[in-house]
């Protein structure tokens, strides 16, 4: 087969390795080729693993060869969020903070893919310490959306969402604290799941909010994201937070059949806020599941409308919380000019985090600080029962709830960059769903005029990944049009 | 060179707890008067909450980051209108509600205590920026010591 291999999903890729078809070498020095055709356009990767990937795909190869079975994500090349720890490598987590840093440990996660076979081609970029919606906030570089190089490719995971659309990757992990998966993959026109809370294993994800950050992947078919699921979900010893749940084949969730199905519509994400080319594309993704014998209910998710400012108070009390490691003494950056202990705190975390990242340890700590605590923090958490009782009084009217997942398409470098509170707001239809710990996904759902992605989002009860993923298989298979190609070469 | 929480007095901190309670209730009065039912709040409508530069280098000292004059200008501003957007929360009635402590409603997590095998010492020291082969090495903690 002289096909493009860098075209194939993970699913026509592990069934050719496996059933000896082609070789996992072929198919990683395919995806080489075609990172060198496009990667100066693109600028996805942070990290390119060559020579570890050869050697990956080799092992895979020799397993075939010996007659044994490869794993389900056999030979596919998978590129790695920069914040998941490996031993491979460098944990950077886009951060001059971290920007020596080199795990002793894999993450459970990455241990998962490697004994499924898959192959490591690298990592790829985000925001500094997964705080931004648009990859614009990496200490590294910025990478441009393979749909138009003009504009961002979103964020946090805006490094996957790129390479997985670019064709640089099979699939990509990425992590999803307010809708870092999702609203990249919106924007780069890809699928992109965050998993319920507690589905997968957090351990060897660098933190940023630990109520809310979780591991999923990003793909370019509903089936590769299901595949991927079968592999990364599960309890892990190392991670208290990991449910101990039975995991399901997720694949078996691919029926195509929605009859019965209840499709909520909050209301509350069909206002203004909402840009009409969205909302146009929407509509039309709804009629396809009305078309085809589920029920359309209107549902009301009446405390959305405070759901970022829940957000950015939980998050960044957390997330001032969890960087308070970065003290110089273990790991990390430590400023050289420093002689005493204060000095070496102060002056390390300054000249090391970013902009962004300041804000918002700044921001947390003060929601935690003597006298704001309860004004801020406890009213974030007794908002964020409202919002999680919002959820569960819409899910005994229907199944999956189905809205967009960004409020416009993507936009231009520097649209947003110098209002916080604006990029802040890219979030809206996204964090509700960390907040109230449900799954959420995002599929592809048709192109605005100037040919940029729009994403629809949908979202299930918790640990009811099967039904979204039905859902969403459901759609891509009837959705009446294929999304094509991004234009970069 | 910004005060820590323990120098203030403890009445001191209470009445700039005050000062800035008095403040909130201002912005939410008006907040109420121009909240729309809409999920997208017209924040630059709304009074931004004057956050000092006072309380911005204060809380600096806290997060233990050293801010230049440009910085905390910046800040002012942009915690301003982020806290502002953020107090639109008081609109809702909380009152009898349990906050949501845990992601997950979970208690008591428990495994066998089984020993692993640790990190071997120079895995663990690989990313110091300063070791002597056996310890992380961090400057002088107490006045005093020669540090030898």
């Amino acid at each position: 087969m002289t096909l493009d291999w860098h075209w194939k999903s993970a699913r026509e890729i592990r069934d050719a390795v496996q059933s000896g078809a082609v070789s996992a070498l072929d198919v990683t020095e395919a995806y080489l080729r075609r990172i060198d055709a496009v990667e100066d356009k693109v600028d996805a990767y942070t990290q390119r693993w060559n020579d570890t990937a050869r050697s990956m795909a080799t092992k895979v190869d020799e397993k075939v060869r010996r007659g044994e079975t490869a794993g389900p994500l056999a030979g596919v090349p998978v590129a790695l969020k920069e914040l998941l720890c490996t031993r491979t490598g460098k944990t950077t987590c886009a951060s001059k903070m971290l920007e020596n840093f080199r795990s002793p440990y894999d993450a459970t996660v990455v241990r998962r893919l490697e004994e499924a076979d898959a192959v490591f081609l690298g990592k790829v970029n985000m925001d500094e310490f997964a705080m931004g919606s648009s990859t614009e906030n990496s200490a590294i570089k910025p990478t441009r959306n393979p749909w138009n190089l003009r504009c961002v490719p979103g964020g946090s995971s805006g490094g996957s969402a790129a390479a997985v659309s670019a064709g640089e990757c099979a699939l990509s992990l990425g992590s999803d604290t307010g809708g870092s998966i999702r609203q990249p993959a919106c924007l780069c026109g890809c699928v992109g799941i965050k998993p319920t809370y507690g589905r997968v294993s957090r351990y060897g994800l660098v933190a940023f909010a630990s109520s809310l950050d979780q591991v999923g992947p990003l793909t370019r078919t509903v089936e590769d994201a299901a595949l991927t699921l079968n592999v990364i979900c599960g309890r892990d010893a190392m991670d208290a937070t990991s449910a101990d749940l039975p995991v399901p084949d997720f694949t078996a969730a691919l029926t195509g059949d929605i009859r019965g199905l209840r499709i909520g519509l909050p209301k509350e994400y069909f206002t203004d806020a909402l840009s009409d080319q969205m909302r146009e594309k929407i509509e039309a993704a709804i009629e396809v599941f009305r078309d085809h014998g589920a029920t359309i209910v209107d549902v009301s998710l009446p405390c959305s409308e405070y759901a970022i400012a829940v957000y950015y108070i939980i998050c960044t009390a957390e997330a001032s919380a969890n960087l308070a490691r970065f003290d110089g003494v273990r790991y990390g950056f430590r400023h050289p000019e420093a002689k005493t202990m204060q000095e070496m705190y102060v002056m390390s975390k300054s000249a090391a985090f970013g902009p962004e990242v300041r804000r918002r340890i700044m921001l947390g700590t003060y929601v935690l600080s003597s006298g704001y605590y309860d004004a801020y923090y406890l009213k974030a958490q007794k908002v964020r029962r409202l919002i999680k009782k919002d959820f569960d009084a819409a899910f005994e009217q229907c199944d999956v709830i189905a809205g967009p997942t960004s409020p416009t398409p993507s936009f231009e470098f520097g649209a947003k960059s110098d209002n916080p509170l604006e990029m802040y707001l890219s979030d809206i239809y996204t964090i509700s769903v960390n907040l109230a710990t449900l799954p959420g996904m995002s599929v592809p759902c048709g192109l605005t005029e100037a040919g940029l992605p729009v994403g629809l989002q949908l979202m299930a009860r918790p640990f009811e990944e099967e039904t979204l993923l039905r859902a969403a298989h459901f759609y891509e298979q009837n959705r009446g049009f294929d999304m094509g190609r991004p234009p970069v070469a | 060179m910004p005060k820590k929480t323990a120098d203030i007095p403890r009445t001191q901190r209470h009445n700039r707890f005050l000062t800035m309670r008095f403040r909130y209730m201002e912005t939410n009065a008006i907040a109420l008067l121009c909240y729309p039912s809409s999920i997208y709040p017209p924040f630059e409508r709304l009074l931004m909450t004057k956050i000092s530069k006072q309380d911005v280098s204060y809380v600096a000292s806290l997060a233990q980051l050293s801010l230049d004059e440009a910085a905390q200008e910046r800040l002012v501003r942009e915690m301003g209108d982020i806290l502002a957007y953020m107090d639109t929360l008081n609109i809702l009635d909380t009152s009898g509600v349990e906050p949501m402590m845990h992601a997950l409603e979970m208690t008591n997590i428990l495994r066998e205590d089984v020993p692993g095998a640790p990190l071997p010492r120079e895995e663990a020291l690989k990313n110091a920026p300063v070791d002597n082969g056996e310890h992380f090495i961090v400057p002088i903690i107490l006045e005093g010591e020669d540090g030898s």
